[in-house]
């Protein structure tokens, strides 16, 4: 049987699907709350939303939106604005964008404010002047990342007003800096409500973990994928025109594909078999300890299924996990260098070894490394120029570093520190093709 | 499978038709390792599916520039007169970005080729982490690929999936250029055919003789010679041809019977030996003299660069004498301690005999150290002492100061304009090997005055 059509589908819904959120059920159900609260009583709220990394915090904050677009009333009465820390990178930025967002670019157009305040309450009672629309919701991605603008002004005024209860407005901030309490000024602190709300990966439930991998592996059956796709088709039309949420935009419907209910059992049966097999369970165990978070997972899952070979079995798994979890870059990028880049690094790890890490300078190595070259019966006859070449090299891959400013004094004696430790070079020499044994053996007797 | 098809592969995988791409991954591998080769090979496979652009961001100078590019290529936005060369829109922020990429059409793929992506480091931070998530700003089916030469890590992002591109060892590099072969050869018939020489016939009779194994043997001498200090591919294939006539021409001349690889060998061991000292600087030395017309255009600037240290070093050969002089002083001057200069240069400083030891490297050496500043009185006081001659020229010297600073064989370190109160402090800039190369010209041992050999 072709199982391509399978992974294929699989792929899309690892990375299209943004709305199905794993575990997380509480926390999701304060922040809906939250929401709910704004949009159906009018009360004003604040809260941050902490996460680790890729743990899912904006799945969770779609997986909210995705259950309230369901609700005509929702959509009708509150609007949701989406501002970044990346992409507003500062509070003028991001109170366009806030204009844009609220449609009131012609309102405003030939006005000046003297604040920022100023301009946020214009475009405050612009909204309550109007009929719907009357709640907000911002939501205030890297959160951190505003704390930087200037008098955090932009912050300060948002949660003033939440907390003013003058307008009916939740500001949802999401990060994944666990400090970020303290990077708000006194009197912006004063203001926010301390809700915190965290999702911190459990650490403690490798079997959660290994059922959501399987799940991420399996075929819907068709009863299951028309469920989902009605979600979408219950979604009032205005919403697309009305909030600038991405997740919106091409989402994933699994009545793309279609699979005979044969076909399904097949693949579902073969991943059964596979995702109980003990080579698997360890892998799972690998990944699990590493990193909790969905995030990861996903993208391996996505590796391991980006392939040709027909099916997936455990041997590919556990070779994927090899690569990505015991290979290192570094080592592999030294074993790319040439004889004469590795002797160099040699007489680096040697220099380092002995003077405890003292930083060092072309001349201090060459002259280190020409004392094994001068005895040397395959490195002899380089010119100096050549081996500065090579040095340089080594400050290109950044194995090495200068350090202080490079500007008045020569390369040759410009100091330079080591940015891999000797473990990778002693990894890489294990492995590189057809080192000379003289140089194996002086790598390894460094101490004169 | 070879290892490019397999990256190509691979990448295909990721970004096939009618799939879901990944949000972005990383490209890497040693410099001249194939990686651009195998994003050629895959865009032609996915040329009829897939959007793409390519940017080089060592170009990109400013972020606007990074986003016009994009935008205009995935809207076929050309700039040409009809449009004053005028982008499709004008982008001042990311947001006018995003919402540009937004703007257009879901049904197809899109995907953003970053070449010498390590420069995005120096870009605005939120740049690189943005192109990471194209999808989740944009909804569309994006992804960024960064290609680079660094291990991932120097990045200092969240983690991506990663494609490596595995270097060649010698077998490969063998192969690779086994495949070259045939053009090197159809090149050199044709050399000798458009030779106005008038035994063109036995030249070419003695070419028939030079077959694959002849051009093998030859590699494998080359490979042995070269590979230890080089893996940079394209860097070896300019040296094989470079140095390749010479392994053929004493065949051509009738010398060598193409056959006796040890003869062929012995002749052309030195010339290979010589070449070695030359990699990257791409300039003839004086065996490679025959190679003039094979020189290659782009590489115009490195073979300035090794030119105009040849240059400097036929400069001094025209230098006066006591410029020469003046100019192993300042090398002192900057290479030992002023306290020891009493012991170095006094005539008759006593007890303490000037031992002529065998020459220590010991492991921290003061010329190791590079060079220190020095004022003029030091420099001349040098200067007489070395010159061991009572001239009374010190005006005349300070101009050839400015000459030696002209010819950047000197450089200021402060009090440029003080030069007449002595405040000014200059520094040497010529290494060790330089300087005792000058020390020949005139006749004076260079190493005898430094700290370091005694
Ligand atoms: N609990 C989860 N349920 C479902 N998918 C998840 C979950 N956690 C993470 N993911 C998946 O991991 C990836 C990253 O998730 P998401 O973008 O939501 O994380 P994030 O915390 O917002 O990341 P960032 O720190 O980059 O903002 C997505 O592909 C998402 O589908
Ligand atoms: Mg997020």
């Amino acid at each position: 049987m072709d199982f391509n059509e399978a992974r294929e589908f699989l792929k899309k819904r690892l990375l299209k699907d943004k709305t199905t959120l794993y575990g997380f059920e509480e926390e999701k159900e304060q922040i809906k709350n939250l929401f709910v609260r704004t949009a159906k009583h009018s009360e004003s709220n604040s809260a941050i939303l902490i996460g680790p990394k890729k743990s899912g915090k904006s799945t969770l904050l779609n997986s909210v939106l995705f259950d309230l677009v369901q609700d005509n009333v929702f959509v009708s009465n509150t609007l949701v604005i989406y501002l970044n820390g990346l992409i507003h990178i500062d509070d003028r930025l991001a109170l366009k964008s806030t204009t844009v967002q609220m449609n009131l670019e012609k309102e405003v157009e030939g006005k000046t404010f003297s604040s920022f305040s100023e301009n946020l309450s214009f475009l405050l009672s612009c909204l309550k002047a109007g009929k719907d629309l009357q709640r907000l919701i911002f939501i205030i991605d890297e959160i951190d990342l505003f704390c930087t603008h200037h008098n955090q002004t932009l912050l300060y005024n948002l949660f003033d007003v939440a907390q003013s209860a003058q307008t009916p407005i939740c500001v949802l901030g999401i990060t994944s800096r666990l400090d970020v309490i303290e990077l708000l000024e006194k009197r912006v602190k004063s203001r926010f409500s301390h809700r915190q709300i965290f999702m911190l990966p459990d650490s403690e439930n490798l079997q959660g973990f290994a059922n959501i991998f399987r799940s991420l592996l399996l075929l819907p059956s068709t009863k299951e994928s028309n469920i989902i796709s009605q979600k979408f088709v219950n979604i009032p039309q205005k919403v697309y025109k009305q909030y600038k949420i991405p997740f919106l935009r091409k989402h994933f419907d699994p009545k793309e594909f279609s699979f005979s209910k044969k076909y399904i059992n097949e693949w579902n049966k073969m991943i059964e078999q596979l995702t109980s097999k003990k080579k698997v369970l360890n892998v799972l165990e690998i990944l699990y300890s590493t990193n909790a978070s969905l995030g990861p997972l996903k993208r391996f899952l996505y590796e391991i299924l980006s392939t040709d070979e027909a099916k997936i079995n455990e041997n590919d798994i556990s070779k994927t996990v090899e690569h990505l979890y015991f290979e290192d870059d570094k080592v592999k990028l030294i074993n790319g260098l040439s004889v004469l880049e590795i002797c160099l690094l040699i007489s680096i790890k040697h220099h380092s070894e002995i003077y405890d890490n003292d930083p060092f300078n072309f001349e201090i190595i060459l002259t280190r490394y020409n004392k094994f070259s001068f005895k040397s019966s395959t490195m002899q006859s380089i010119d100096r120029e050549v081996v500065l070449k090579a040095f340089e090299n080594l400050k290109y891959q950044e194995f090495i570093a200068a350090i202080g400013h490079e500007s008045k004094m020569q390369k040759e004696y410009q100091m330079h520190k080591l940015l891999i430790l000797p473990d990778h070079i002693e990894r890489a020499l294990q492995k590189y093709h057809n080192l000379p044994t003289e140089i194996d053996h002086w790598s390894k007797s460094c101490i004169i | 499978m070879n290892k490019i098809e397999k990256v190509v592969r691979k990448l295909i995988n990721f970004y096939g038709k009618d799939e879901a791409f990944p949000e972005c991954s990383y490209l890497y591998g040693q410099k001249s390792v194939g990686k651009s080769l195998c994003i050629e090979k895959f865009l032609k496979e996915a040329k009829d599916y897939l959007q793409t652009v390519i940017i080089y961001a060592d170009e990109i100078y400013t972020k606007n520039i990074l986003f016009e590019i994009i935008i205009n290529k995935f809207n076929e936005h050309v700039l040409c007169e009809e449009n004053s060369y005028e982008s499709y829109a004008k982008i001042d922020c990311m947001e006018d970005f995003l919402n540009e990429l937004s703007a257009l059409s879901s049904d197809k793929s899109y995907l953003i080729i970053i070449e010498k992506a390590e420069k995005m480091r120096d870009m605005d931070l939120n740049i690189l982490q943005i192109f990471m998530k194209l999808q989740e700003f944009t909804g569309l089916n994006i992804s960024c690929l960064f290609v680079s030469h660094l291990a991932f890590e120097k990045f200092g992002v969240e983690d991506m999936l990663k494609i490596y591109v595995p270097d060649y060892n010698k077998n490969d590099i063998t192969e690779i250029f086994m495949t070259k072969y045939e053009d090197i050869h159809e090149r050199i018939r044709v050399k000798i055919e458009d030779s106005n020489i008038n035994d063109n016939m036995t030249q070419l009779e003695a070419f028939e003789s030079m077959n694959e194994e002849f051009f093998k043997n030859y590699l494998n001498l080359f490979l042995n010679v070269f590979y230890k200090a080089c893996r940079d591919l394209k860097e070896l294939t300019f040296l094989l041809e470079k140095c390749y006539s010479s392994y053929y021409s004493p065949v051509l001349s009738g010398e060598i019977k193409a056959n006796d690889v040890t003869n062929l060998w012995r002749h052309v061991s030195k010339h290979l030996k010589t070449s070695l000292n030359t990699i990257y600087m791409r300039v003839e030395n004086d065996a490679t003299n025959e190679f003039k017309n094979n020189e290659n255009a782009e590489d115009g600037f490195e073979i300035e660069k090794k030119q105009s240290s040849i240059k400097s070093f036929a400069q001094t050969l025209e230098l006066p004498f006591y410029a020469k002089y003046l100019l192993i002083a300042s090398f002192l001057a900057s290479h030992n301690d002023a306290k020891s200069d009493k012991k170095l240069f006094m005539k008759n400083h006593g007890k303490e005999r000037r031992r002529r030891q065998q020459t220590k490297l010991s492991d921290k050496m003061n010329v190791q150290f590079g060079p220190k500043s020095f004022s003029i009185d030091r420099l001349l006081a040098i200067f007489y002492a070395i010159l061991d001659e009572k001239v009374g020229l010190t005006c005349n010297l300070l101009s050839q100061i400015s000459t030696l600073v002209d010819l950047n064989f000197l450089t200021y370190v402060s009090g440029e304009n003080n030069i007449m109160e002595g405040t000014a402090r200059l520094q040497s800039t010529i290494g060790l090997d330089f300087a005792i190369n000058i020390g020949k010209l005139v006749g004076f041992n260079v190493k005898q005055y430094l700290v370091d050999f005694h």
